[in-house]
């Protein structure tokens, strides 16, 4: 299915074809409701209310964007919408000390560079502030090109550039020897 | 320290993580800042790893059984009608409520006034939604603030459990 013949059938309210894009999208939608809701069943929770939106609202797609960034876009609205209304807009609770993998390391970046730990990447970076984290996880995560990413949070490219640095500066700061269990206390 | 202070290593920072990006070009750099700042150096060295410990979130995914949650939730609509799909949910929650309030309504006789008139035999069939106005005025007949609410309630947990 081209993905013309799959718009029309969205707007018709075909349900193979939601599927077929849930089979390419669902897993960033997912991944990017889980950066900002921080929880695995808010996440399952919001990505099932965009791919029901998407149906709603397939129509409304006017091709100026692509069709995932359309879907980007979709996604963050809802997340935020749903983390304004939860009021959990704050910084997510630290872990405790004791789990705090960066304690007695050699080098801090060396042991996250090596740690490939989605869950505790997520942990850590939902400590940054939801619009920093979002632009730095479409950077990374997604690997969109600045302009997109623009595109998807409807920002000038210069916020996003910024968002981005900030984000970076703010994950070094988080994973400097001692930061955590500091901020604990 | 004012914000003064901090503006340039700012700046140059974001041109350092937008270069990293491949986003600007390297002769936007502001290198004799950089030459002077060992700590937009440090910036600059610990991009890499930066990059690679946000990317440990690509590892996350959707639980297997997360599509045919949406898909129950995602049925077509039956054939002869639009072809929108109906999204389950709250709205169906509020459709059983409101099987179960015309329901409880159509027996006990309460909803008289608030269902639409029958066409007289023979005459003039009212306008479909003249039966509005009982609500504002209801004349004779229970308005629905008339019905105890306990009613209500134990007509909808009947059609629940018959529902079930």
């Amino acid at each position: 299915m081209d993905s013309e013949e799959r718009l029309s059938r969205l707007c018709a309210g075909d349900v193979r074809a939601l599927e077929d894009c849930y089979r390419e999208h669902g897993a960033r939608v997912y991944r990017l409701c889980l950066q900002v809701l921080a929880q695995a069943a808010d996440a399952e929770d919001a990505t099932q209310e965009v791919f029901l939106r998407i149906l709603d609202r397939a129509r409304q797609f006017d091709g100026r964007s692509s069709f995932s960034t359309w879907l980007y876009r979709l996604t963050v609205n809802l997340c935020l919408h749903r983390v304004e209304r939860s009021r959990t807009r704050r910084a997510l609770p630290l872990p405790p000390a004791s789990e705090d993998p960066m304690d007695g390391g050699p080098s801090p970046l060396e042991l996250a560079a090596r740690r490939d730990d989605a869950a505790r990447a997520l942990r850590l970076l939902a400590r940054l502030p939801v619009d920093q984290r979002l632009a730095l996880h479409l950077r990374e995560v997604e690997g969109l090109a600045y302009r997109e990413i623009a595109d998807a949070l409807e920002v000038p490219v210069g916020t996003v550039m910024s968002r981005i640095s900030r984000a970076r500066e703010g994950l070094s700061r988080l994973l400097r020897p001692g930061c955590l269990s500091r901020s604990v206390s | 320290m004012t914000a003064d202070f901090f503006e340039p290593c700012t700046r140059v920072r974001e041109r350092l993580s937008a270069r990293f990006d491949g986003e600007v070009a390297a002769g936007g750099l502001d290198l004799e800042h950089l030459g002077a700042c060992p700590a937009c150096r440090e910036f600059a060295g610990s991009l890499p790893a930066l990059a690679a410990h946000a990317r440990g979130a690509r590892a996350a995914g959707p639980p297997a059984d997360l599509w045919s949650r949406i898909e129950a939730r995602a049925v077509p609509a039956p054939a002869g009608s639009s072809g929108r799909p109906v999204a389950h949910g709250v709205s169906s929650g509020v459709a059983r409520a409101a099987a179960a309030l015309v329901g409880f309504l159509g027996v006990s006789g309460a909803g008289s006034a608030l269902l639409p008139p029958r066409a007289p035999a023979g005459g003039v069939r009212p306008h479909p939604l003249a039966f509005l106005s009982a609500l504002a005025e209801p004349a004779g007949g229970a308005p629905l603030r008339g019905v105890p609410e306990d009613h209500l309630l134990r007509a909808i947990a009947a059609r629940e459990e018959t529902d079930r």
